[in-house]
């Protein structure tokens, strides 16, 4: 989830009316996104869910605030014709490009710090930390048609906030961005550049040249962004260019000129339809038109116009998460208020039926209890060292990327589990029953099973007693037995247990050796079974 | 009170209890001085007490003690004095200068002229100094006279004496005592134990009546786990409700984790820093029909280019609706039926542990598979679960999850905290993910949190206390 912070003052201009901030709190909390005030800092700080990069700039949160307060109508968003285009050849590390120019910005110290904020979220979020997107500004007057999207592997410029003329290369090894993104290009030797028709712009994503920066003076702004997915790319594009509409800028596409043909960098059309029928059988209400229409713009849509069975909705160019009519149904859930909706408990009648494993469960867990046994829960991630203390020897299902040191394996026993819980418990009073019925990994079944384990502690315990309780819960399991010697039982004094046949478990006293690997001072015998 | 009434009392009675009793008289006796232990003497006489058979009489007295300073004073004089005895300056101990200069001008003992100490009276008129003899009757434990009570509250300030309460216990005998200590030597004999002699002996036998009152050792017993105790409630109620109890494994393949739930295959969860990928073994089957239907409806909806090799990645499931994708699909081959389901299961997340955050925990997973299914139902049926557990006020907040749309979360208001909880996210499955599986819609679905509400019902501050499995924690827990 992406945090995004908001200057308080410069949002309630945006949002038009002077609006007291709890307001514009409420209202963001019940579109849909958590957020925070600072009263110090005089910020709101929104937590932005992944399905609305479009909230991710102020003037995003400022028109959805004002749309859904019904402090403004939502409008059409309107981009005029392209009248530079860029030359797009075949870029294999990251094919795509789309371009669109601003006019007319009002470039001041808050307008910079807000957009640069925005762009920054994009890339993180939005565009996966550049791979997918990335967001090139520049000054468009400082640049000189047309412009470029090319491979190269030599050529120089000087990157932003520098004065050296370097090359991809260098810049890739040098340069502070260039090394922070530089993974995306492992193994390459031509590079992703932008030109205009002086030179490069753009080394995309890592950095942008020197002579192209925005400053307070700048007055129009040319947007570049390349990517590996043209669909989010133009939805990128439009969220960046409807903010600058927004701001008062007029907004211009760019026609991008392939080898074989030529195409607009994006498109501000698109009409939807919402079918009644579907939107209130969804939500379990009669919304009527008026209700309908009143929703859809409280979330910023545009309702064209209404048929029979449906509404023409003109979605928004910033809207890049309607896929499907069943996001205009929940956005209008949203603008009729989560809270209006009366919760109901439908006429659907089922059975309600415990699982097979459930019900054996319960019975194995009750005599347990009955014999005087504690019930254990224990974590089923382990490492190989805490198996080995137990001489478990068992193929194990490994992790390959744990962040704790502590977890390497899924437990292929229950048995060490129950060992570190006596260890944990020494200091208590004795005897110690315990038994945990829980998930082990089998490694070449490349699942799980379900076993139980119990042990017995005390100054003194016996064979005997701990296979009376075996006998006991074998009432339920059917398992057969006989004399076996394992790596952690006292030779003599254990049996494997069979099931069809099969091993699935063992019972005896175990080897003083391991009790003692556990700092233990009382003997310990137990057994366990995997059970199915 | 009649004489059997009487004896009965006389046979609870211990020796010490006993002996205490023939020493006490009417009037009062100081505890010390009744021939037994202290301690052993305050119970017996606590004991005699309880059946009336004395009075006891406790006494708080205010005594003085000498701190070390004090006993130190008592064996080498007040610095004061010690000045009247040096007049060299230099020859002075620091505490001498410090302390016994400015109480001998104050007493007028001496003078300080040029830097040298000037005594105006003799040795011999010091040495009889009356916070001296004060110190000394202090230890020998003497009464002190009003006016060197007065003196005592500068030897307080001066750090010299402390006051200290002492305890005193009198006790004396009742006119139910005096009779009981009569008869002291009439008790009969008694049997004790209750025994199988007893019983094939066919004789009567007199007991010796039991403190019936007396606390005793609490006998071992058998525990559930409370997170068992509090599944085991949570089944009841999806039971009731119609549920039917459903299965999946732990060790998942990203399929039915994410991309069944069509969640795209660079979506941040995703991520090696949020789940658990498993290198032995690295990849798991997964059904072709259901690759095929996945991969039409991510290519078709998503955009992109879907990759089967990163579906079949080997993880630990990061949520039980990997266990909801394969009902649905199982429903969809009709294996099963449409209907509602649920699960209780363990769910793991890359995390590091604290206070908070486990990398892995329990999710309560549900689904009602039904075409007549709408979003009041969703909110219908959390609000009953919800109020079963104890929450009884309840309310639904926007959020955003890939599979579900329209997507809310739980909060519910704890009235002890007087505060609003996050404790689940619920939606209706987007039709992109219900209907290459299930081959329909709508499908409400939830994930709940089962540590959360535990902690919150059960004042419970650290997530880790559940899996400790500390001992005496389950022995007490009341679930």
């Amino acid at each position: 989830m992406a945090v995004v912070k908001y200057q308080i003052k410069r949002l309630q201009e945006l949002i038009g009316k002077e609006r007291p901030i709890d307001e514009i709190k409420e209202a963001i909390e019940n579109i849909g996104e958590e957020c925070e005030i600072d009263i110090e800092s005089e910020e709101i700080k929104v937590n932005v869910n992944p399905n609305r990069p479009d909230l991710y700039s102020i003037e995003g949160i400022a028109r959805a605030v004002s749309n859904f307060l019904e402090i403004r109508e939502p409008r059409p968003y309107e981009i005029n014709d392209a009248k530079h285009e860029i030359v797009v050849s075949n870029v294999s590390a990251r094919p795509y490009i789309v371009a669109g120019i601003a006019y007319n910005v009002n470039v001041n110290e808050d307008f910079l710090k807000d957009i640069i904020q925005a762009q920054e979220t994009i890339h993180e979020n939005f565009g996966r930390k550049r791979k997918k997107i990335a967001i090139g500004l520049h000054d468009f007057d400082k640049t000189k048609p047309p412009y470029y999207y090319k491979e190269m592997k030599y050529t120089r410029f000087v990157p932003l906030d520098t004065q050296e003329e370097l090359a991809p290369h260098e810049i890739l090894k040098k340069h502070p961005k260039g090394i922070e993104y530089g993974d995306i290009y492992k193994n390459i030797d031509e590079y992703p550049l932008v030109f205009d028709s002086l030179g490069v712009i753009s080394f995309t994503p890592i950095i942008n040249c020197e002579r192209t920066r925005i400053d307070e003076s700048t007055k129009n702004i040319f947007i570049e962004i390349t990517g590996t997915s043209i669909h989010e790319m133009r939805s990128a594009l439009n969220i960046i260019l409807c903010s600058l509409y927004d701001n008062g800028a007029k907004i211009e596409n760019v026609k991008l000129k392939y080898v074989d043909r030529e195409e607009d960098s994006t498109s501000f059309v698109r009409i939807e339809k919402l079918e009644y029928k579907f939107l209130n059988k969804v939500l379990g209400l009669r919304l009527k038109r008026d209700e309908i229409e009143r929703c859809l713009k409280r979330m910023g849509f545009i309702p064209k116009s209404f048929d029979e069975k449906s509404v023409s909705i003109l979605v928004p160019p910033y809207r890049a998460d309607i896929i499907h009519q069943v996001d205009f149904v929940e956005d209008i859930a949203i603008a009729y208020g989560y809270e209006n909706f009366k919760p109901k408990i439908p006429n659907f009648n089922t059975i309600g039926n415990l699982s097979k494993e459930s019900e054996i469960e319960e019975k194995i867990k009750l005599d347990f209890v009955s014999l005087g046994f504690y019930e254990i829960v224990s974590f089923t991630l382990s490492n190989e060292e805490k198996e080995e203390m137990c001489k478990i020897e068992n193929e194990k299902i490994k992790i390959e990327n744990a962040i704790s040191k502590e977890i390497s394996i899924f437990r292929s026993s229950l048995f060490p589990s129950l060992m570190q819980v006596l260890s944990l418990n020494k200091t208590k009073s004795f005897p110690q029953k315990i038994f945990e019925m829980g998930k082990i990994g089998i490694k070449k079944e490349k699942s799980t099973r379900t076993a139980i384990c119990a042990l017995i502690s005390d100054t003194k315990v016996s064979f005997s007693e701990i296979k009376g309780v075996y006998q006991i819960i074998n009432e339920h399991l059917g398992t057969s037995y006989k004399a076996m010697d394992f790596n952690f039982t006292i030779p003599g004094r254990a049996i494997g247990i069979f099931k069809k046949g099969k091993l699935v478990g063992w019972c005896g006293e175990i080897d003083p050796k391991i009790v003692r690997n556990f700092n233990l001072e009382n003997p310990v015998a137990g057994f366990e079974i995997i059970l199915y | 009170m009649n004489e059997k009434e009487l004896q009965k009392i006389l046979c609870i009675l211990g020796e010490n209890d006993r002996k205490l009793l023939s020493n006490l008289s009417k009037e009062k006796k100081e505890i010390s001085e009744l021939g037994l232990e202290k301690d052993a003497a305050l119970r017996s006489s606590a004991i005699l007490e309880k059946y009336s058979l004395a009075e006891t009489e406790k006494l708080e007295e205010e005594k003085y003690f000498l701190t070390e300073e004090g006993i130190e004073y008592l064996e080498n004089l007040f610095p004061e004095q010690r000045v009247v005895r040096e007049t060299k300056i230099e020859n002075l101990s620091e505490l001498e200068k410090k302390i016994g200069i400015p109480w001998a001008i104050k007493n007028g003992w001496i003078e300080i002229k040029a830097g040298k100490v000037i005594p105006k009276v003799s040795k011999e008129e010091t040495s009889n100094y009356e916070p001296l003899n004060i110190l000394k009757k202090i230890s020998e434990s003497k009464p002190l006279t009003p006016s060197e009570k007065e003196i005592c509250e500068t030897l307080l300030k001066r750090g010299i004496i402390e006051k200290k309460l002492e305890k005193k216990f009198f006790v004396s005998i009742t006119e139910l005592g005096e009779l009981a200590k009569k008869q002291l030597d009439k008790i009969p004999k008694m049997q004790t134990e209750l025994t199988r002699e007893v019983i094939i002996s066919g004789k009567d036998f007199i007991f010796k009546p039991y403190d019936v009152e007396a606390p005793v050792e609490k006998p071992i017993r058998g525990k559930l786990h409370p997170i068992t105790i509090f599944i085991q409630r949570i089944k009841r109620i999806f039971l009731s409700m119609g549920f039917e109890e459903m299965e999946g494994p732990e060790i998942e393949s990203a399929f039915w984790n994410f991309d069944a739930l069509f969640q795209p295959q660079d979506h941040p969860a995703r991520d090696i820093v949020d789940t658990f990928y498993l290198s032995e073994p690295k990849y798991l089957e997964v059904p072709r029909d259901a690759i095929e239907k996945v991969k039409e409806s991510h290519e078709k909806n998503l955009k992109y280019e879907w990759n089967e090799e990163i579906s079949k990645a080997a993880i630990l499931r990061s949520h039980t609706t990997s266990v909801s994708a394969r009902t649905l699909y199982e429903i969809g081959k009709l294996n099963k039926k449409p209907g509602k389901y649920f699960c209780i299961g363990r769910v793991y997340r890359n995390e590091a542990i604290d206070f908070s955050h486990l990398p892995e925990f329990h999710q309560v997973e549900g689904i009602v598979v039904w075409e007549g299914a709408n979003f009041r139902h969703l909110l219908g049926f959390l609000k009953e679960f919800y109020k079963r557990l104890g929450f009884k006020k309840i309310k639904f907040v926007p959020h955003h999850f890939p599979y579900t749309e329209p997507s809310l979360e739980i909060h519910v208001y704890f009235e002890q905290k007087k505060k609003w909880f996050e404790l689940g996210g619920a939606g209706i499955f987007r039709p992109e993910l219900s209907i290459p599986l299930w081959g329909k819609y709508p499908v409400l679905a939830w994930g709940l949190s089962l540590e959360r509400p535990m902690m919150l019902l059960y004042d419970i501050q650290d997530i880790r206390t559940f899996y400790i499995n500390d001992l005496s924690w389950i022995e007490k827990m009341k679930m």
